[in-house]
């Protein structure tokens, strides 16, 4: 292996850090615990920013897994914990978030030419770009709820029927499509809708407004 | 270089114009200065308009010498500096700094003033060694003198003449040598230290506040400031005993302020039963039969849990709790992510502001509890504490009572209108979200039974050869067995154990992969009541600090505790083991009355400890006898 001042305890595993690892940092930080569809178990963020993040990262069909707290570098002899590892499209990335997205070149700078070595890229991204996609990431933190609870329901029949009916109207209101009036006994279609607006098949306009009932549903290109 | 009047108007032509000076309102003046401050005003006035010195001071009454002197001291100065302008009109004001431009006085050949801040302008190392004599003493370092003005003179007349400072010099040509200044200095000094140092100011992004119910609950634990009673039978007598302070859970929502649910927990240390008590409430409709005398809530008074099935299922998004230890438990984490599918925030300690909500309901809440007259307040010496010798018989306050009125406070707050939600009341606000907005449910508990307190564990199933007994495995130090487990196949096999933590005498087997192998039993020593883990780890460690001289058993446990109710402590822990065996002999709810026949149970379990027991549970805490 090349000599660098660089060396890799576990890299590309997206495995997260050991949860005991990092109590003492959870006691002190404002931390968040969350369960999410593109990564098993429960996930540890140590700001709002992050969990957002990770919501934005739910929110794209091309994102296909992603680790918060992945396992760390060792840089000169100390350990860093980057916020968050994602495959996207088959590329990796690892992130660090920052207010203004200002990070010390002592660690950046080594990460990113241990990326290029390595085929991955590192990005610092800043706290305030995610926290202006707020609305977008609340929304997704709800389908995700949705999703996770019903994560043992069978709708296939629901997707098809949708995808059917989306064939024949340009766009469906949510009410239509979910049974307002009775939402537990009719929760596959609402499973089944949300199921759709994950893998990328349909679209809803989560960026600006809240989940409504006058939410308009769209087949994807 | 500083200049005068004129020249400061030539630089700046605006200052021409009076309007343009800072105004002084008259009457904030005081009375003797106002005369001259008018006077000051109107020759000030005129001299800008444009009318020669010596007209102006004939008018106002003056020598045109004054006039020289007011334009100078109101507009003079270094250029780079801003003048006293208005503040320079007001008589007697002091509006420059004094800064000696004479050298310091030698055999009083000057005047004094100034030279103290001189020498210490001068001579850096000495404001230093000055400055950090009165920072040890604020401080209280362990080697610092308690200094006074006198001794911190004595210290700098030291100073100076240790730098062999000429005796003909300020301060010793002076008759008081400076001690003046130097007592003024030492209570500046003294003032500004002692001021707490500016936080460094963080430029923080305001994210806007919940709106939607269901969005972020808060939840957080309030000690009680009262103290309350129970009636107890010690033979036919029924003998009133006091209770310590008991610790009450809440969970509140932030956006609409609705109080969804609130669980006592029956101890000054909250454990993760407790807090796993007060999540599942909110999805669990809270019955309570009020029995407190001239007692009643508002009409509609109810928690949004009973509003129907679909409240029973309304998906939180973020549960929000403090940094207590209890809050860190794995089974808390599973359940509120995995179970509800919610957000878990523990937030940074030290920081009560991040829950607002909640913090207020306490406040409402300890204003409540302050009407009781076995109130404490919320330390040691406060007003409404009960003194004297009301504090040594126990509280007229029953503690089924004033569960009666939390419920009853707590539930008729949903339905009061809040001026904060323009009229409307919390509970008419979750349901209208609920009906005309999108709240998600969390749909993992339909067509199954979801518990907080149901909890899973791997344990190896062992086989000794040389005991010739029935395979068995070990879970909480005990051993449970059951025909389930008579196979060859598991042998040192390690399977799945599904338990409630409430009740755990017997337990279910699983494979690993999930299939269902049976019922194991706990020993039948265990077997006649109730136990819990909670009780069963407070056992173990009785047993274990009196070296095993007292009986290891739940029912030995409570007779020992109901023998000696001397302390408030103990009798609090009576109450909550009371009420868990309570819960478990009649399957209800804690809350409601038992209903079980006392006979029935007595015949099935046929021993001496246990009929005493479950007579006197079914007598005590009893309602009956307070209504």
């Amino acid at each position: 292996m090349q000599k660098t001042d660089l060396s890799v305890l576990d890299i590309g595993a997206a495995t997260a850090a050991s949860d005991s690892a990092s109590f003492a940092i959870q006691k002190k930080s404002d931390c968040y615990r969350r369960r999410f569809l593109k990564f098993d178990g429960i996930g540890v963020f140590h700001s709002l920013s992050e969990l957002l993040y990770a919501a934005l990262l739910e929110s794209d069909a091309l994102v296909s897994k992603f680790t918060p707290q992945p396992k760390p570098f060792l840089i000169r002899g100390q350990k860093y914990f980057p916020d968050c590892f994602y495959i996207r499209e088959g590329n990796r990335f690892y992130v660090e978030l920052k207010p203004n997205g200002e990070f010390a070149d002592d660690k950046r700078l080594p990460m990113e030419e241990y990326g290029k070595l390595n085929g991955f890229e590192f990005k610092v991204v800043s706290n305030e770009e995610v926290l202006t996609q707020k609305v977008k990431a609340d929304n997704w933190l709800r389908i995700v709820q949705v999703l996770v609870s019903g994560a043992s329901e069978n709708t296939t029949g629901e997707e098809a029927e949708i995808i059917e009916r989306l064939k024949f109207e340009e766009s469906i209101e949510l009410s239509q499509l979910i049974d307002f009036g009775d939402r537990l006994n009719r929760r596959f279609m609402e499973i089944a809708l949300f199921r759709l607006a994950h893998k990328g098949t349909v679209s809803i306009d989560l960026d600006s407004k809240v989940i409504c009932p006058s939410m308009e549903v769209k087949l994807c290109a | 270089m500083r200049i005068n009047g004129r020249q400061r108007l030539e630089l700046e032509p605006n200052l021409k114009d009076f309007n343009q000076w800072p105004f002084i309102d008259v009457n904030d003046l005081p009375t003797n200065k106002r005369k001259g401050f008018l006077r000051n005003r109107k020759i000030m006035m005129l001299v800008l308009s444009g009318i020669s010195q010596v007209k102006a001071a004939r008018r106002c009454g003056v020598h045109p010498t004054f006039i020289s002197y007011l334009l100078n001291r109101c507009l003079g100065g270094v250029p780079e500096r801003t003048p006293a302008l208005t503040s320079g009109l007001v008589p007697s004001n002091i509006v420059k700094s004094v800064t000696r431009k004479l050298p310091i006085s030698t055999n009083c050949d000057s005047g004094a003033r100034g030279s103290f801040t001189a020498i210490l302008l001068e001579h850096p190392d000495i404001t230093e060694h000055l400055d950090d004599l009165i920072r040890k003493f604020i401080r209280r370092d362990r080697r610092a003198e308690n200094l006074r003005p006198g001794r911190f003179h004595r210290e700098f007349l030291r100073i100076l003449r240790e730098r062999n400072w000429p005796e003909n010099r300020y301060p010793f040509d002076q008759l008081g040598q400076g001690r003046e200044s130097c007592r003024k200095y030492f209570h500046q000094r003294v003032q500004a230290l002692r001021l707490p140092k500016p936080s460094e100011k963080k430029t923080r992004v305001v994210l806007p506040k919940s709106k939607y119910a269901y969005e972020e609950v808060q939840i957080d634990a309030w000690t009680a400031d009262l103290t309350t009673s129970i009636d107890i039978y010690v033979g036919d007598d029924l003998i009133p005993i006091g209770l310590s302070r008991f610790t009450v859970y809440l969970a509140t929502d932030a956006a609409t302020g609705c109080r969804l649910s609130y669980h006592i927990a029956l101890t000054a240390h909250p454990c993760k039963e407790d807090v796993l008590a007060v999540i599942e409430k909110i999805h669990l409709p809270i019955e309570r039969n009020i029995t407190a005398r001239g007692l009643q809530s508002l009409p509609g008074a109810a928690f949004p849990s009973q509003l129907g099935k679909i409240y029973e299922h309304a998906g939180i998004q973020m549960i929000r709790l403090d940094n207590a230890l209890a809050h860190h438990a794995g089974a808390v984490r599973e359940y509120v992510c995995n179970e509800l599918g919610a957000t878990l925030n523990l937030g940074i300690p030290g920081q009560p502001k991040a829950r607002g909500a909640v913090e207020y309901a306490f406040k409402e809440l300890a204003a409540l509890a302050a009407r009781f007259p076995s109130a404490t307040g919320n330390h040691p010496t406060h007003p409404i504490k009960c003194v004297g010798k009301n504090a040594k018989l126990p509280p007229v306050t029953k503690f089924h009572e004033f569960e009666d009125v939390l419920h009853s406070s707590l539930a008729s707050f949903n339905v009061t209108n809040r001026q904060i939600s323009a009229g409307s009341t919390p509970l008419d606000l979750v349901r209208y979200q609920m009906e005309y907005g999108y709240l998600p449910l969390s749909f993992s508990g339909i067509g199954k039974k979801r518990s907080a307190f149901m909890a899973t564990k791997n344990c190896s199933v062992k086989f000794l050869k040389n005991e010739r007994r029935a395979p068995f495995i070990n879970f909480q130090t005990l051993r449970y067995s059951g025909r389930c487990l008579n196979s060859a196949k598991l042998l040192d096999r390690k399977i799945k154990v599904e338990y409630d933590v409430r009740d755990i005498r017997s337990i279910r087997a699983y494979t690993l992969e999930g299939s269902y192998l049976g019922e194991l039993k706990a020993p039948m020593t265990r077997q006649h009541f109730p136990l819990s883990i909670q009780t069963f780890k407070k056992i173990r460690a009785r047993c274990r600090d009196s070296g095993a001289t007292v009986a290891g058993t739940v029912d030995g446990y409570m007779l020992e505790l109901a023998r000696d109710t001397n302390s408030s402590k103990s009798n609090l822990e009576l109450v909550r083991v009371a009420r868990e065996l309570q819960f478990s002999l009649t399957g209800n709810r804690k809350d409601e009355e038992p209903t079980t026949e006392p006979r029935k149970i007595t015949q099935t379990i046929g021993r001496t400890n246990t009929r005493k027991i479950v007579s006197w549970l079914q007598k005590t805490p009893s309602r009956r006898e307070a209504s």
